[in-house]
């Protein structure tokens, strides 16, 4: 499920749209929802959402002004505009910021839904997840006890969409319809690694992309890669990777986040 | 100076200029010539004239001579008369011893002398003087002295020394006579010898008025204006001509030196006047003539040439002048014609016409403008009733002046209202008439591809079948190779309206509308045809007429909203493409119409473009 960011400041449209990307789209959620630029920038402090999609003309601040600074933060994230305003200069300005799509207002569902479907593709490539895959979720129309290997690609497709989210066995094991015993022997005879072990690298895989490529703060690192406890992740980071979260960073870390290494905990 | 003569040309009007260059190519050789003749005239009149005093200076000297001559004789002639020289004889002795005469001899001497006197005005007295001072006259004895003692006169003292030879004695006063003369007398004397014996026997003295040389001068046909002056061999004074009350000039010349070799005939300074000083000198008498001519007097004639010269120049002048200023009033007077109504063409104003004259360059010149403006005028009023085309094209949907981004902005409310309302069919229809709105409002482009009217049109056509509902059916069959081609912008969507109002609105069971675009060769045809009642074919041959028509301030202001659509369309389409863009109108009673637009296209480069 990837999780969108939508700024918006009339309300009326911000749940419309809330809705019609809910409905229209199985990868997409509106998990955090802006008035303008400035509460933007204050979520995406400690949230990092896959997709943002904004308004222009907004009080406080403007969304071309805040796509500026958003991308000082996160280079790659997608960003898709809706605006009433179809002038050639804030096309212009929206192409230089690496804009996904510009929407005219009032946008029209058909455009809507490519343009959320190019997305999910550029996403699913980023993640790794095979674009061949069946769109929506695994169990959406597939049935159950299927071939075992697709079982244990949509296992992990499923792992990799909700990182930060409840992945206990039993929970995935009712996402796919199995036995939560069987599944894990499943998991180990397929894969040849545990499960708990499959999530716990991925999870640290996770939080060290977020690392590199975000200044968001360890805690929230260790909270979006899916570690309950920051103490603990620390822990377990210096004891997989050998060096602090912090000394990670400082070398891994892309030359825009390096001054902001103060914020550490 | 050069600079600025040339920096002042160019301000000049072109007529000033032409003006100045005929005077000027007409009066420089003009007054060349003129001062050249004059100068080579008054030359000749200058020389001629002195020549002309020359020679009267001249011949005054010989008249003169002939006068002396003939009193030389009348003092010679005594010598052969016995009597004369009996009586003399008679009274020899020391000067001043005589006495008397007898009044016998007296008588006889009178009568000789009246003899010789007579007729003679110029002639005094002619009197014989004896050796010892008897003096016998032709003047009565009570005007002259019986006996005269010559000693008291120095003058004759000249006479005496003279030993037979003739002698001129310059004026002087003789004491001789009872009553002194006013006027003093030239004389001619000579001592009379013995012809034998040669001894001295007396005088003879010929007493001549001055009168005698006026009149030789007055004679002659002479300057009034200049001095001649008459002197003997010694230069002593004989006679002077000159005006009444001015300086001798004689005296003048004496008391300068300035008397010149015989002969001459020069210029001198004469009272800080130049004068021209012509002297002749007479081998006969001795005697020299000087002339003296102011200069101006001389130069008088060759004066009055010049100044008749003068005024005939000012009045060549004159004529020139005027002259010079007709003919480049004639020529200049179309170039400034055409001046002033190219400021009026910069003003605005293009319906100027310039009457051409003639087939030289300026009639070609005016030709020229003339088309030049009508062309003018045609472009003007073409791009100006083609702006009003398309605004009005523009505008006809939307004549609402609200900020489109708040019309925008609510229409995105309503949709998503829609959609929370689970009603897509709302939201669809709104985002169309959004589309609709945003391509009629953006002026951005004039020509925009096929592919993109097809939308526009689509969005159209979505919002009216849902007004419709399932009775408005449209079938769309574009080529491919069509839709990137460029057309003017909104041609085609209000074909589309005219086919659902006149197609579609009125039939119970709705109808079809084809709309299609195509290539034959170089001619795109866009077509939209309806299915519904058509038109009787006289109308439609009324209507393509009227289609055919140039657009028209006239036909602009005709309020004919229901055929505005399609007439709008043709008129723009002709503006834009002239005689290679058309729209007719196609079909039949009952059988629906077809409106279809031609437009010829151009090749160039491989892309095309209209």
């Amino acid at each position: 499920m990837y999780k969108v960011l939508l700024v918006e400041d009339e309300t009326v449209i911000r749940q419309g749209l809330r809705e019609l990307i809910g409905r229209s789209t199985g990868q997409f959620e509106v998990t955090g929802e802006a008035a303008n630029g400035l509460e933007a920038l204050e979520y995406l402090k400690c949230e990092l959402p896959d997709l943002l999609i904004t308004d222009i003309r907004m009080r406080e601040m403007d969304g071309l002004t805040m796509v500026a600074q958003v991308r000082e933060m996160y280079p790659s994230l997608p960003v898709v505009i809706i605006s009433g305003y179809g002038e050639f200069e804030y096309a212009k300005k929206a192409i230089s910021y690496g804009v996904s799509n510009y929407l005219l207002k009032p946008i029209e569902r058909v455009e809507l839904v490519a343009t959320l479907d190019k997305i999910k593709l550029s996403l699913d490539r980023e993640r790794g997840i095979s674009a061949s895959a069946p769109s929506g979720q695994p169990t959406s129309d597939e049935p159950a006890g299927g071939d075992a290997r697709k079982i244990i690609r949509d296992v992990k497709q499923f792992v990799k969409l909700h990182i930060d989210g409840d992945l206990r066995l039993q929970t995935v094991s009712g996402q796919v319809h199995l036995n939560a015993t069987y599944l894990s022997q499943l998991f180990k005879a397929e894969t040849g690694t545990n499960y708990s072990d499959y999530v716990s690298e991925a999870r640290m895989e996770r939080a060290k992309w977020l690392l590199a490529h975000t200044r968001l703060k360890i805690y929230d690192v260790a909270r979006l890669s899916g570690h309950q406890s920051p103490k603990h992740f620390m822990l377990v980071f210096k004891q997989q990777v050998g060096m602090t979260a912090g000394d990670y960073r400082d070398r891994y870390g892309q030359p825009g986040t390096e001054d902001t290494t103060g914020d550490k905990v | 100076m050069l600079l600025r003569t040339m920096r002042f040309t160019r301000e000049m009007n072109l007529r000033t200029k032409l003006l100045l260059l005929f005077t000027l190519l007409i009066l420089f050789p003009l007054s060349l010539q003129g001062v050249i003749t004059y100068r080579n005239f008054s030359a000749t009149v200058d020389q001629k004239t002195e020549q002309f005093t020359v020679d009267i200076v001249r011949q005054i000297n010989a008249n003169l001579d002939r006068l002396l001559k003939d009193f030389e004789r009348l003092s010679i002639i005594p010598l052969y008369d016995q009597m004369v020289l009996t009586i003399l004889s008679k009274y020899d002795g020391e000067m001043g011893s005589a006495t008397w005469a007898s009044s016998d001899d007296y008588m006889k001497m009178k009568l000789y002398t009246s003899a010789n006197a007579y007729d003679r005005a110029e002639i005094r007295g002619i009197h014989l003087v004896s050796n010892s001072g008897i003096f016998f006259s032709n003047i009565d004895s009570m005007a002259v002295d019986l006996v005269w003692d010559s000693r008291r006169d120095e003058w004759f003292e000249e006479v005496d020394r003279s030993d037979g030879a003739w002698v001129l004695i310059p004026p002087h006063h003789p004491s001789y006579y009872s009553v002194a003369p006013s006027d003093p007398y030239i004389s001619v004397g000579r001592k009379i010898r013995d012809p034998d014996t040669l001894r001295p026997l007396g005088y003879i003295l010929i007493d001549i008025k001055l009168d005698a040389f006026r009149n030789i001068l007055s004679n002659l046909n002479y300057e009034q204006d200049s001095n001649v002056i008459v002197m003997d061999g010694q230069r002593r004074l004989l006679f002077e001509r000159k005006s009444e009350g001015d300086p001798s000039t004689y005296d003048d010349l004496l008391k300068h030196n300035q008397l010149q070799p015989y002969g001459t005939n020069q210029r001198i300074l004469l009272n800080g006047q130049p004068h021209l000083y012509v002297q002749h000198y007479s081998n006969y008498s001795g005697l020299s003539v000087i002339s003296l001519t102011p200069t101006n007097v001389i130069r008088k004639e060759s004066r009055e040439l010049g100044t008749f010269t003068l005024w005939f120049a000012a009045l060549c002048v004159a004529v020139v002048t005027l002259l010079a200023v007709i003919v480049s009033y004639r020529i200049t007077r179309p170039l400034i014609e055409l001046k002033k109504n190219m400021i009026r063409v910069e003003q605005g104003n293009f319906d100027r016409r310039i009457e051409v004259y003639g087939k030289d360059e300026f009639g070609q010149l005016g030709r020229g403008f003339n088309k030049m403006t009508e062309e003018i005028n045609r472009l003007f009023n073409e791009v100006f009733i083609l702006g009003i085309r398309e605004k009005e094209a523009e505008l006809s949907a939307l004549q609402s002046q609200i900020n489109p981004h708040f019309i925008y902005n609510t229409l995105e409310s309503i949709s998503m209202m829609a959609i929370r309302g689970h009603n897509s069919e709302v939201s669809d229809m709104v985002s169309a008439l959004g589309k609709l709105l945003r391509y009629t409002i953006d002026k951005v482009d004039r020509l925009v591809p096929l592919k993109e009217e097809i939308r526009f049109v689509q969005s159209y056509v979505r919002i009216q079948q849902l007004r419709y509902g399932g009775r408005l059916r449209v079938e769309y069959d574009i080529d491919e190779e069509v839709k990137e081609i460029v057309v003017p912008k909104l041609i085609l969507q209000p074909l589309v309206e005219n086919a659902v109002y006149h197609g579609i609105d009125e039939a119970e069971q709705g109808g079809t509308i084809w709309i299609s675009a195509l290539r034959i060769e170089d001619v795109l045809l866009i077509t939209v045809r309806d299915d519904g009642k058509g038109l009787p074919e006289r109308e439609i041959e009324a209507l393509n007429e009227q289609l055919r028509t140039l657009p028209s301030y006239q036909g602009y202001q005709r309020d004919d909203r229901s055929g505005l659509g399609l007439s709008n369309i043709a008129q723009r389409i002709m503006l834009i493409y002239g005689d290679k863009g058309e729209l007719t109108v196609d079909g039949s009673l009952g059988q629906g119409l077809a409106v279809t637009i031609s437009i010829r296209l151009v090749e160039t480069g491989g892309e095309t473009h209209v």
